[in-house]
């Protein structure tokens, strides 16, 4: 099942989580007597291809996610939804940030991205009609170069040489992240909260983040990734760190009253904390990527074989890195 | 690089940040009833003339009561909260390397922690991480001397009369079902301000709520800065 790649299966660790001998923060397990890492929480190709089937808000508890898939992936899902609770994974974000790397495939997320084109024709924020226009098509190039970007990736694998194209599609990618981070920013300082409209560029700029540690991962180049995951963590801290449930609701209700934003958000308060707790989640496990990376090298374990090694992987959605 | 113990303690500050900010409104709503009591207490003593000059009655006698509760509930929060972010600091300074140089291993390093933090917040001052502010700094401007409780309205009648003769037309009962109402009226504008003064409010108006929910955040914010500081210099 697994190459030399110290992988393990879940179980091994369930009665140290339970014991409370050990715990889980972030993507790592850490023996709590000690507090040395012991292993690195990462999803397989398969349970990666699961998350990216699911549909409905990336910042889901898992107790909702059963009921938004179709059933014959039910019992798959089921399996993988039971080891993140196994591992004391509370909700779906930790999986849009990517448990450990991302190894899905460049074409899985850009069927991903198909989606956020489609919802960002609804756009309409309290602009004049052309000033919408104008935004919207703003917002589709910007999509359309996190696509192209992806699709290069994608593509770069097949070279002979891929290493030189990776780096300079990771360095594309790290622009788009920068853009559709000042989005974020910017949409977070107004004084309403547009739930679908952060929901689409927060979901924009996990996949861009994730789609960037991947490739330098690919080019094995281990000290760009490290520093990339680092700086990603850091951004996540910087930007999501300050957000509050009860904030967010007051926005929210200037949003209702004013009829800004999207469509009428479906959040109440109690969704408005799960949507906080999943970005909390999320940046956890941004701020623990570059511990797994470090293990990476101190094992000599290079990225492509990592990568390649996490996407053979058909049986167990989630495995664990013995650190 | 950030270590996994600034990460982790990081994660711990918010939580509690969070929970705290979520608290504070359910903790005043439910302290709030005991206030209202003492103010509608006051209230009934008030003789007919105080009726008519409610805005001096409020800064005199009621604004006191207020002022007092606003610090007594403040002090019970902050020290709420100050006491968990206590545990916190304690894991912060016992997972610093330099107190672990030197020290025999029979717990001893524990013991400096422990004396470190035996006085609370002052072992956590040493190294600069942050106390939660003082009950004090929690303002009570809110209140009632400053958004004023405007006068009763007495019934139109009762003007343009010398008040004390003008009285006896009416004759005692009446006299009285006129105080009853006029106190009622107050007591119902009382509880609308202080409401209001106290309990969160939207499109960020201040009140005593969103004053401590301040501190709070402030407080977690500079603490998450002083965990970087602490976990990259020695002390």
């Amino acid at each position: 099942m697994f190459t030399h790649i110290p992988f393990d299966v879940p179980a091994r660790f369930l009665s140290g989580l339970a014991d409370g001998s050990l715990s889980r923060f972030g993507t790592i397990i850490k023996d709590n007597a000690s507090g040395k890492i012991v292993a690195h929480v990462q999803e397989s190709g398969v349970g990666q291809n699961l998350i990216s089937s699911i549909v409905g808000s990336p910042f889901a508890p898992l107790n909702a996610i059963s009921s938004i898939v179709a059933n014959f992936q039910l019992a798959q899902l089921k399996t993988l939804v039971e080891s993140l609770r196994a591992l004391q994974f509370a909700n779906l974000g930790v999986a849009a940030a990517g448990v450990g790397v991302s190894v899905v495939g460049f074409a899985v997320m850009n069927a991903k991205l198909k989606n956020l084109e489609s919802a960002v024709k609804q756009v309409s924020l309290e602009l004049e009609k052309q000033f919408a226009e104008l935004y919207n098509e703003q917002l589709r190039r910007e999509l359309s170069d996190l696509r192209g970007a992806l699709e290069g990736v994608e593509l770069a694998q097949r070279l002979k040489d891929p290493r030189s194209e990776l780096n300079s599609l990771a360095s594309s990618l790290t622009r788009i992240s920068s853009v559709t981070r000042g989005r974020l920013e910017t949409l977070l300082d107004k004084n309403f909260f547009d739930e679908a409209l952060f929901t689409l560029f927060a979901r924009a700029l996990l996949t861009s983040d994730k789609a960037r540690v991947e490739a330098y991962l690919l080019a094995d180049e281990l000290d760009s990734a490290h520093h990339a995951a680092g700086a990603i963590g850091d951004s996540y801290s910087n930007l999501f760190d300050a957000l509050s449930p009860g904030e967010l609701t007051n926005k929210l209700q200037i949003s209702h009253q004013n009829n800004k934003g999207l469509f009428e958000s479906e959040l109440n308060t109690v969704g408005l904390k799960n949507m906080v707790n999943a970005l909390r989640d999320i940046t956890d496990a941004a701020m623990t990527k570059p511990l797994l990376i470090e293990d990476l090298r101190r094992q000599g374990i290079s990225g492509p074989e990592y990568v390649q090694a996490v996407r053979d992987e058909r049986s167990q959605p989630v495995v664990l890195l013995r650190a | 690089m950030k270590t996994l113990e600034e990460i982790i303690f990081r994660r711990e500050v918010l939580d509690w940040r969070d929970k705290w900010i979520e608290w504070i409104p359910e903790k005043l709503e439910s302290a709030l009833p005991e206030l209202l009591e003492a103010l509608h207490e006051r209230i009934d003593e008030m003789s007919i003339k105080e009726t008519l000059t409610t805005q001096r009655y409020s800064a005199k006698h009621l604004q006191p009561i207020y002022e007092k509760w606003v610090a007594d509930v403040s002090a019970e929060i902050l020290g709420a909260a100050q006491e968990e972010l206590g545990s916190i600091n304690y894991k912060v300074l016992a997972s610093l390397p330099e107190l672990a140089t030197d020290i025999a291993f029979d717990g001893a390093r524990d013991n400096i922690v422990d004396g470190l933090v035996g006085t609370g917040a002052a072992g956590a001052a040493v190294l600069g991480i942050p106390l939660v502010a003082k009950a004090s700094t929690v303002t009570a401007a809110y209140g009632l001397g400053l958004v004023g409780v405007t006068a009763i309205s007495w019934p139109v009648a009762l003007t343009g009369v010398t008040v004390l003769g003008g009285l006896a037309v009416f004759g005692g009962t009446r006299i009285a079902g006129y105080k009853s109402r006029a106190k009622q009226q107050f007591k119902d504008k009382t509880d609308s301000t202080i409401e209001k003064a106290v309990l969160p409010q939207p499109a960020g108006q201040p009140s005593v709520a969103s004053e401590l929910q301040l501190i709070i955040k402030d407080t977690a914010t500079a603490y998450v800065k002083e965990l970087r500081d602490v976990h990259s210099h020695s002390i």
